[in-house]
Parts: structure tokens; C-alpha cells; sequence
């Protein structure tokens, strides 16, 4: 009897603690989703029959028009939000219900601010505290997740001079434009590393320069492994800079679930070069490319690279005509997701 | 509870942003010291003591109510903010005690009312009113420990209030009728000792009594041994089963609001 007993109290353990887990070689998935759908009140299915699998210290990234599901789908994989029905577990656990195991998640959300009520107020911040200077409540913040004051300062002094923090350290979150506390944000989120990172438009409002420095941060965080990482965007170079994997939804659907390279390999990745010349362009006639225009001095050449290399056609031109300036550009994912929201619309249409 | 301290001391920090505010503090605090002292003045005129009360023990009275209200302090639109801004979803994703954290954070803004505006004014006070001198090391002592307490049934009866921001859109009207209301019933506006005798009967068994009125009758060295018993007994009481009310109300405004959606 007490055998049986030792023998049923342990199964638990091994199903809810990860280290027990480790031990037996069972690989516990971040995030397992089987037919999830979520159907709000008024009869909108936000997030439609989703099945998917996002292993630990996976970077992925969230793709999709405006109300295709990417931020319901991240309010029910932090619980916020309660699945209508199919399956959920995040690190084996029903997010709904947070015990023990439950990984350290951090959500920053570009989203919240640009809530009605929140504009009306003028400031919000979901991480952060709006009436507290930015340094205390980054000290707030390695308080709340124990992390040793030492490594508070480090962290801290490291992001400051990354993000451009370092003169706003005692300016309150509140007086704060909406790309710095973008960038406060996520400085105070990075500083706890958490084990399952949710960013919700995290570039919203973010100028340039900090883009390319939060996209750093974020690959070493990834590149470190510990972190499992979804990134909802609209900025295709940000998504490919740091994700490898692509998730598109498309009306709550899921479109697409791979890497960004097949997707890039599997649609006609068309290159493209422009040049413009002194005189007239050259005639291509004889070259496979797909197509071409040309017009007084310019010339612009759509190609794929599997039937001509790039070198062959900028040779050909320099050789034929007095070219004043060659760009050739690789085919942006950007183009390729367009092109697919494009065929999930026809598909839609001849269903209906 | 080191840790949970550190979050007093952060929010301690974090006031000194606001020093306009700090001045406008003492000088809001001294006015309403002026006002009162002034009303009791003219309505004592000559006599020496009403009732058995003397005047230095109303205005101590008053003044050790004035201190207690700025170091009891509330944050009582938190939860509301949190809640319509849909920030509490992240509040909710940090690995610490919500409850106990907003506690201690609230503490430590009282805390820095206390030394920065409180005792300022108290000073001055002190200079123009005749205030009484504690009764005692141990009174003085058992004064604080009953103010602790009593800020943690006030605290907790600001919680459960508002929790009804899960239900409700504004909060704010419930609020400042509840502040009236415990004012008075607590004796911070009118000392207990005016009260007509049947009410401050029925009082004495609401948690109102033990928040401004019992530090005043401690500080003052009022209470006999019993009653000094029975008051600790009252407030301990009052915080265990409003800590049962809170978390229910807590609890069941948590479930609503994650059925709901953020």
C-alpha cells in the first residue's frame, strides 16, 4: 500500500518539476498548443484552431495583419486570457493555473499604450511603475525578482549606455516620451532575464539607433539559450534579425510555421537590380530574367538567382552600356509575407 | 520580509522626486492643525476642561490623528489604475506577493509623510499649542506597536474597497465615503470622548476604535491593564478577519477578471 502510494505521489512530481524531469531525459516543450481557439463574447474568433509546438529557448517571431490573433494568443499563453477550447500547457503547465513551475515570463507590451483609457491618462506602462524615477524602479525590479543588487548595477549601467537610459535614470516613467519608455521597458525586463519573454510591438515609437540596440540585446539573450522568445512585429528586419522561426496568423489562423529561410527558398524570391546609365540602357532580351523595364536612363531587373547569378547580369550590363550606378537587392520577407496575405485573402474569397 | 522591506525603502526613495510637494505637505498639515486648534479654542473659551477632557488632551489628541493619517497612507486608486490600464495582468506575472508588496510600498510613502511632513509640523505645533508629553517609556511603546496594527486594519479595510474596482467602474465616490466615514467613526475629527455614550458602546466592538483612538488613549496613558489587553485583542482580531474578507474579495475578483480577458 505505501509502495503504491510512494508510487502515484510521484508522478506529479514528475509531470510539474522540470529538474526531475531533466534527470529522466523527458523533454519538457515551452509552449504546446493543440486546437486552441478563442472566441470572444461578441462572437469574434480571435485565435483559430492553432496547434503548435515552441521548444525552450526557441526565438520566434509573431507575424500577422492588424486583428489577426497575435495578441490574444500571447494573453493565453500568460494566462490572461482563458482558451475557449483545445489544449494549452506552458512548461507542462496549464497557465491558467500557476504553480510552482511556472517559468519566469515577461511580457512587454507596445500594445497597452496606445489603449483608449491609457491615451486619455497619458502614460501607461506595464512593467514599469509611472509615478517612480527609472532608476528605483529598475531597482524595484531586481527586488521583486531577487537578483543580487551587484548585478542590478551592472546590468543596469550596461543597458543605460546601450539604450541611450543613461541622462534619464532619474526622470519619472511618466515624463517619459513613447519610444524611451519603449526602451525603459524592455531594459527592465532584459534585467531579469526571464525564462519565457513575450514582446508584444516592442519597437513601437523606437527610433533607429535603439532599434539596432535592443535587436543586439535581444540575440545575446537568445544566443544564451536560457530564453524562449516571441516577438510580435510588424518590422520584418527586426523579426529577422533576431528569430529564426516565423509564425503567421491570418484571421486567428495559423498561415505559416517554419523558418525564415524556407519560407524565403519556398516562395520566388525575386532579386532585384536597378541601375541607372549615362546613355540608353542595354537591351536584355537573351537574359532569363523575369521581367524587366526599362526607361530613358534607368533600368530596373526582376530575376530569380537559381536561373541567373547576380555577377552575370551586372557583368553583362557594365560590358554593354556606360552604367552610372548598379543596387541589387535581396528579396525582403517583407515582400514574401505580403504576397501570402495576399493568397490567404483569394483563398478566403473562394470559399465564400 | 527583508526583501519586502527593500520595497518601502524604494517607494521611500522614490518621493523625493516631489519636493513642491513636500512643502505643500507641511503647509496643508499645519492648516488643518491651525483650523482645528482654533475651533476648540473658541469653543473651550475659559473652561479649564469639558467632561473631564482638557484641552492640551484634544489638541494632542488631534495632532497625534494628524500624524497618523499622513503615515497611514493609502494608495487607494491603485488597484483601480492597474486594473482598467489591464497592467495588473503583469502585476499578476511577478513572482511576489501582490498584497504584501502594495503594503509595504504604501508604508514606506507613510513612512516619508512622517519624516518629512509630520514631524516638521508637529514641531511648530509644538511651539504655539500646548501638547501633552507621552505617559510613558512603555505606553509609548505599546502606543507604536497599536499604531502598526491599526495601520494594518485601516490598510486592509482600503483593500477590500478597492477590490470593488473588479466590479465596478470608479471606485472613487466608494472611497472618499469610507474615508469620511472612518474619520469620524474613529475619532480622528472628533475625539471619542464627545461621543454620546451608547455609540461609543456600539464602537467599541467595530475596527474603527483601534485605529486613530487607541494609539491617542495609549499615548495619553488612558488604558488599564485590560482594556490595554482587550484593545491589542480587538485590533489582532480585526486583522484576521479582514485579511479573510480581503483575500476572498481578492480572489474572486482574480477569477473574474482573467474570465473576462485582459
Amino acid at each position: 500500500m505505501l509502495f503504491v502510494t510512494c508510487f502515484l505521489s510521484f508522478i506529479p512530481h514528475v509531470l510539474y518539476y522540470p529538474e526531475i524531469a531533466d534527470r529522466m531525459n523527458v523533454v519538457i516543450e515551452m509552449i504546446v498548443m493543440k486546437e486552441l481557439n478563442k472566441t470572444f463574447p461578441d462572437n469574434v474568433t480571435a485565435v483559430n484552431n492553432v496547434s503548435l509546438h515552441i521548444a525552450p529557448g526557441e526565438a520566434v517571431a509573431l507575424i500577422g495583419a492588424n486583428g489577426a490573433g497575435k495578441t490574444t494568443l500571447i494573453k493565453l499563453i500568460c494566462g490572461m486570457c482563458k482558451p475557449t477550447s483545445g489544449y494549452l500547457r506552458v512548461f507542462g503547465e496549464d497557465p491558467m493555473k500557476r504553480g510552482k513551475n511556472t517559468p519566469l515570463t515577461g511580457l512587454v507590451s507596445g500594445a497597452v499604450i496606445t489603449d483608449s483609457y491609457s491615451f486619455h491618462y497619458g502614460h501607461s506602462s506595464s512593467v514599469l511603475q509611472d509615478d517612480m524615477m527609472l532608476g528605483l524602479n529598475l531597482e524595484m525590479i531586481g527586488n521583486i525578482y531577487r537578483i543580487p543588487k551587484k548585478l542590478v548595477k551592472q546590468r543596469t549601467a550596461e543597458f543605460a549606455e546601450a539604450f541611450g537610459l543613461k541622462e534619464l535614470m532619474h526622470y519619472r516613467i511618466a515624463q517619459l516620451s513613447l519610444g524611451q519608455r519603449m526602451k525603459a521597458e524592455l531594459a527592465a525586463v532584459l534585467l531579469f532575464s526571464p525564462k519565457l519573454l513575450m514582446l508584444d510591438e516592442p519597437f513601437v515609437g523606437v527610433d533607429a539607433t535603439s532599434r539596432l540596440a535592443i535587436g543586439r540585446a535581444l540575440n545575446d539573450l537568445v544566443s544564451k539559450g536560457d530564453t524562449t522568445l516571441i516577438l510580435t512585429t510588424h518590422s520584418m528586419i527586426e523579426a529577422e534579425q533576431i528569430c529564426k522561426r516565423i509564425i503567421l496568423l491570418d484571421g486567428g489562423k495559423l498561415a505559416y510555421n517554419g523558418s525564415i529561410d524556407r519560407l524565403k527558398r519556398s516562395r520566388i524570391g525575386l532579386n532585384r537590380l536597378d541601375a541607372s546609365f549615362e546613355d540608353t540602357p542595354p537591351d536584355l532580351g537573351d537574359l532569363p530574367v523575369t521581367r524587366y523595364t526599362a526607361e530613358n536612363y534607368a533600368l530596373s531587373v526582376e530575376y530569380d538567382v537559381s536561373d541567373i547569378p547576380s555577377s552575370d547580369i551586372a557583368g553583362y550590363i557594365i560590358k554593354n552600356s556606360k552604367a552610372k550606378d548598379i543596387m541589387i537587392e535581396k528579396p525582403a520577407v517583407e515582400k514574401i509575407i505580403r504576397e501570402l496575405y495576399k493568397e490567404g485573402q483569394n483563398g478566403n474569397d473562394d470559399k465564400c | 520580509m527583508d526583501r519586502y522591506l527593500q520595497f518601502a525603502v524604494i517607494r521611500f526613495k522614490s518621493k523625493t522626486a516631489y519636493r513642491f510637494d513636500y512643502f505643500l505637505g507641511i503647509l496643508n498639515s499645519l492648516l488643518s492643525f491651525v483650523v482645528y486648534y482654533s475651533i476648540y479654542k473658541a469653543l473651550y473659551g475659559d473652561a479649564q476642561s469639558i467632561d473631564g477632557v482638557s484641552f492640551s488632551m484634544v489638541t494632542t489628541s488631534f495632532l497625534i490623528s494628524l500624524g497618523l493619517s499622513s503615515a497611514f497612507h493609502k494608495n487607494e486608486m491603485f488597484l483601480q489604475d492597474k486594473i482598467k490600464q489591464g497592467t495588473i495582468a503583469n502585476e499578476l506575472l511577478k513572482p511576489v506577493n501582490f498584497k504584501l508588496r502594495m503594503l509595504f510600498e504604501d508604508a514606506g510613502e507613510g513612512a516619508f509623510n512622517v519624516v518629512f511632513n509630520f514631524l516638521p509640523t508637529a514641531l511648530i505645533a509644538a511651539f504655539f499649542a500646548s501638547i501633552s508629553a507621552p505617559s510613558g517609556a512603555v505606553n509609548m511603546l505599546l502606543c507604536i506597536a497599536s499604531v502598526i496594527l491599526g495601520y494594518i486594519v485601516l490598510w486592509q479595510i482600503s483593500f477590500i474597497v478597492q477590490c470593488l474596482s473588479f466590479r465596478l467602474f470608479s471606485v472613487w465616490g466608494l472611497v472618499t465615503i469610507k474615508n469620511v466615514v472612518i474619520n469620524i467613526l474613529a475619532g480622528a475629527y472628533i475625539p471619542m470622548w464627545f461621543m454620546p455614550e451608547k455609540i461609543r458602546s456600539i464602537l467599541r466592538f467595530t475596527p474603527f476604535e483601534s485605529i486613530y483612538f487607541m494609539p491617542v488613549q495609549l499615548y495619553l496613558g488612558q488604558l488599564g491593564q485590560w482594556e490595554i489587553l482587550f484593545g491589542f485583542l480587538r485590533q489582532i482580531a480585526w486583522i484576521g478577519g479582514l485579511y479573510i474578507i480581503g483575500e476572498l474579495c481578492w480572489r474572486s475578483g482574480i477569477k473574474r477578471l482573467v474570465i473576462q480577458g485582459g
